[in-house]
C-alpha cells in the first residue's frame, strides 16, 4: 500500500488475493471507494509453454497444453490436435470426433460449473460454489473413467483420442445428463434469480458490442453482449454442423445487455446447450476407430497452420509453423483470456472497489492461459 | 412506497427459494456427497493414472519410455549382459518431475511392463524419497562388456 499522491491511494490487489482467480495483481488507485484507474500486472504463471513447444516434439506438447486452462484442458488438448492435424493434412475418424465433442462439451460444462461457483463466491454466497463442485466432481469421475486423469487429461491426441470409450461410459454419461438440468434449476433458485446478486451485478460493467471487438472479447463475454458469434457455429469444425443447438446471447433480462449478469447467464445457458449435445452425440456414437493412423514419428510438412476452436472462455487459437523437423519451428497460443483481461482497466475506471471483484469474476478469467 | 414495498417482497421470495434448496439438502441425509477421507478411500478407475511401476523384469531396456517423456522424468541406464540383451541397470522415476501423462505408458512395446498403478498415496519427506528405483543394478558376473558397448540411452 502506497500513498500516490493526496487524493489517491495505491492499492495492489494481488497477487494472493482469492478473488484474483489465480496469481493477478491489480493495481488500482482508489479515491475512497471509487476507483480511478485498475491496471493488471500478470506473469506470475509464466512457464514459456511457446518457448517449451520449440524443445519438445510434436506429440510431446500435448501434455503442456493441458496446462493452459486447466479448467478446460480437453478444449485445449483439442484445438492443439486439430492444429497439427491441419498441418499434417489427415482426416480423422468419425467416432473419434464425436468423442472429441462429448468431451469437449462436458469439460465446458464443468468449466462453466467453476466459473457459476467461483463468482458467487466472491459475491459472498459460498453454498452454490458447493453445488457447483459437486455436479463437477460428477463430471469429473466420467474423465477418469476414460482417460484416467481428472484435471490434466492429455486424452485428445493428434489423429483422434487416446483410448477408446470405457464400457459404462454411455450409461454413466446418460444419468448424469437426466439429473443435470434439475440442477441447474437449483442453481438459478439458489443464486440467478435472487435478487441481492443480481443487484450485484446488473448493469454492471457493461461492454457494448463496439468495445467488445476493440478488444478482441470472445466466448461467452461476447455473446452477453447480444453478438451472436459462436465458431462452433461460425466456423464449425468436427460434427457440430450436424448437432442441433442454439447459441444463447445476452438479452439484458435484468439490466443492460452485456452487463455481469448477462455473462454470468450466459454460462448457465451454455450448461444446457451443452449438455443437449452431448445427449445427442451419445446417440451418434456408431463403431468405428478412435484414431486414424499416425504415423510414430510426426514430421508435418513445411508450412503453417493457424487453428481456433470455442473454448469455455472463448477463442483459443494455435499458430504452428513446421520447418519440417519433429519438432515446431515456433508455435504462437492465442488465449481467449488474455484478451478478456485486457478490457478490465477499461470496465475499471469509476467503479466502487466491489464491482471489480464483479468484474474479474463474470469475465471467468484464468491465469495459467494468460501467463501460459 | 407500493414499489419499495414490492421489491421487498420479490427479494424475499427469491431468497426464500434459495433458501429452500439448502434446506432441503441439509435435512436430507441421503443427498450427503461428502466422504470421510482418510476413513473412507476412494477406490480410482481402472485407468486412473496413478504411480507409475516397472515390472523390471521384462523391460527390454529399449529407452522408448524415456525418449518420449517431455519433461525428462525418466532417467533409463542400459548395458549389454553376456548375451548381448540389454538389461536395465538404472532405472529411475522420479515422481516429482513426471506430470502423469502417460505418454511412456503407450509408448512401451512390452505388455504390462510399463504401467500406472492406483496408486495415489505417496508422498514423501524428501525429494529423493520421491525418486522410485527400479533398475537391476551391475551384472554380477565379473567380466563386463567392452566399454564402447556401455550405452548412455539418456538423451
Ligand atoms: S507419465 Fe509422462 S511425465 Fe511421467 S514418466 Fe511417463 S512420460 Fe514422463
Ligand atoms: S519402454 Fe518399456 S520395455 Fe522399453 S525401456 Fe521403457 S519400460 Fe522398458
Amino acid at each position: 500500500m502506497a500513498v500516490a499522491d493526496e487524493k489517491f491511494m495505491q492499492v495492489s490487489m494481488g497477487p494472493q488475493h482469492p478473488s484474483t482467480h489465480g496469481v493477478l495483481r491489480l493495481l488500482v488507485r482508489t479515491d475512497g471507494e471509487v476507483l480511478s484507474s485498475v491496471k493488471p500486472y500478470i506473469g506470475y504463471l509464466h512457464r514459456g509453454l511457446e518457448k517449451i513447444a520449440e524443445r519438445v516434439t510434436y506429440p510431446q506438447f500435448t501434455p503442456f497444453t493441458d496446462r493452459l486452462d486447466y479448467l478446460a484442458s480437453m478444449n485445449c488438448n483439442l484445438a492443439y490436435a486439430m492444429t497439427v492435424e491441419r498441418l499434417l493434412g489427415i482426416e480423422i475418424p468419425r467416432r473419434a470426433q464425436v468423442i472429441r465433442v462429448i468431451m469437449a462439451e462436458l469439460n465446458r460444462i464443468s468449466s462453466h460449473l467453476i466459473a457459476f461457483g467461483s463468482l458467487s463466491s466472491d459475491m459472498g454466497a459460498f453454498t452454490p460454489f458447493l453445488f457447483g463442485i459437486r455436479e463437477r466432481e460428477a463430471i469429473n469421475d466420467l474423465f477418469e473413467m476414460v482417460c484416467g486423469a481428472r484435471l490434466t487429461f492429455n486424452y485428445i491426441r493428434i489423429g483422434g483420442v487416446s483410448q477408446d470409450l470405457p464400457e459404462g461410459f454411455t450409461d454413466r454419461t446418460k444419468e448424469f445428463l437426466d439429473y443435470f438440468p434439475a440442477k441447474i434449476r437449483e442453481y438459478n433458485d439458489l443464486l440467478s434469480y435472487n435478487s441481492i446478486f443480481i443487484k450485484r451485478l446488473a448493469d454492471i460493467a457493461v461492454i457494448r458490442p463496439e468495445d467488445a471487438f476493440d478488444y478482441g472479447i470472445t466466448g461467452p463475454n461476447l455473446r452477453a453482449s447480444g453478438i451472436r458469434w459462436d465458431l462452433r457455429r461460425a466456423e464449425p469444425y468436427l460434427v457440430y454442423n450436424e448437432l442441433d443447438f442454439d447459441v444463447p446471447v445476452g438479452r439484458g433480462e435484468m439490466g443492460t445487455t452485456g452487463d455481469a449478469w448477462d455473462r454470468y447467464m450466459m454460462r448457465i445457458y451454455e450448461m444446457e446447450q451443452s449438455a443437449k449435445i452431448v445427449g445427442q452425440c451419445l446417440g451418434m456414437l456408431a463403431p468405428g476407430d478412435h484414431t486414424a493412423k499416425v504415423p510414430r514419428v510426426l514430421k508435418p510438412p513445411v508450412g503453417e497452420a493457424y487453428v481456433r476452436a470455442e473454448n469455455p472462455r472463448g477463442e483459443l487459437g494455435f499458430y504452428l509453423i513446421s520447418d519440417g523437423s519433429t519438432k515446431p519451428y515456433r508455435l504462437k497460443i492465442r488465449t481467449p483470456s488474455f484478451a478478456n483481461l485486457s478490457i478490465v482497466p477499461k470496465l475499471g475506471k469509476g467503479v466502487m472497489i466491489a464491482d471489480l471483484i464483479a468484474i474479474i469474476g463474470s469475465l471467468d478469467i484464468i491465469l495459467p492461459e494468460i501467463d501460459r | 412506497m407500493a414499489g419499495y414495498f414490492k421489491r421487498m417482497f420479490s427479494s424475499i421470495k427469491s431468497i426464500m427459494a434459495g433458501m429452500r434448496v439448502t434446506i432441503g439438502y441439509g435435512v436430507n441425509p441421503k443427498t450427503e456427497v461428502t466422504q470421510q477421507y482418510p476413513e473412507v478411500r476412494r477406490e480410482p478407475f481402472d485407468r486412473f493414472r496413478g504411480k507409475l511401476f516397472v515390472d523390471i523384469n521384462i523391460c527390454t531396456g529399449c529407452t522408448a519410455c524415456a525418449r518420449i517423456c517431455p519433461v525428462d522424468a525418466i532417467v533409463l541406464k542400459t548395458v549389454r549382459d553376456e548375451n548381448k540383451k540389454l538389461r536395465p541397470v538404472v532405472f529411475d522415476i522420479d515422481n516429482a518431475k513426471c506430470i502423469y501423462c502417460g505418454l511412456c505408458v503407450e509408448a512401451c512395446p512390452v505388455d504390462n511392463c510399463l504401467y500406472f498403478e492406483k496408486k495415489y498415496e505417496f508422498s514423501s519427506y524428501s525429494r529423493e524419497g520421491l525418486v522410485s528405483h527400479f533398475g537391476l543394478g551391475e551384472p554380477k558376473s565379473a567380466e563386463k562388456g567392452p566399454e564402447d558397448d556401455r550405452k548412455e540411452a539418456v538423451k
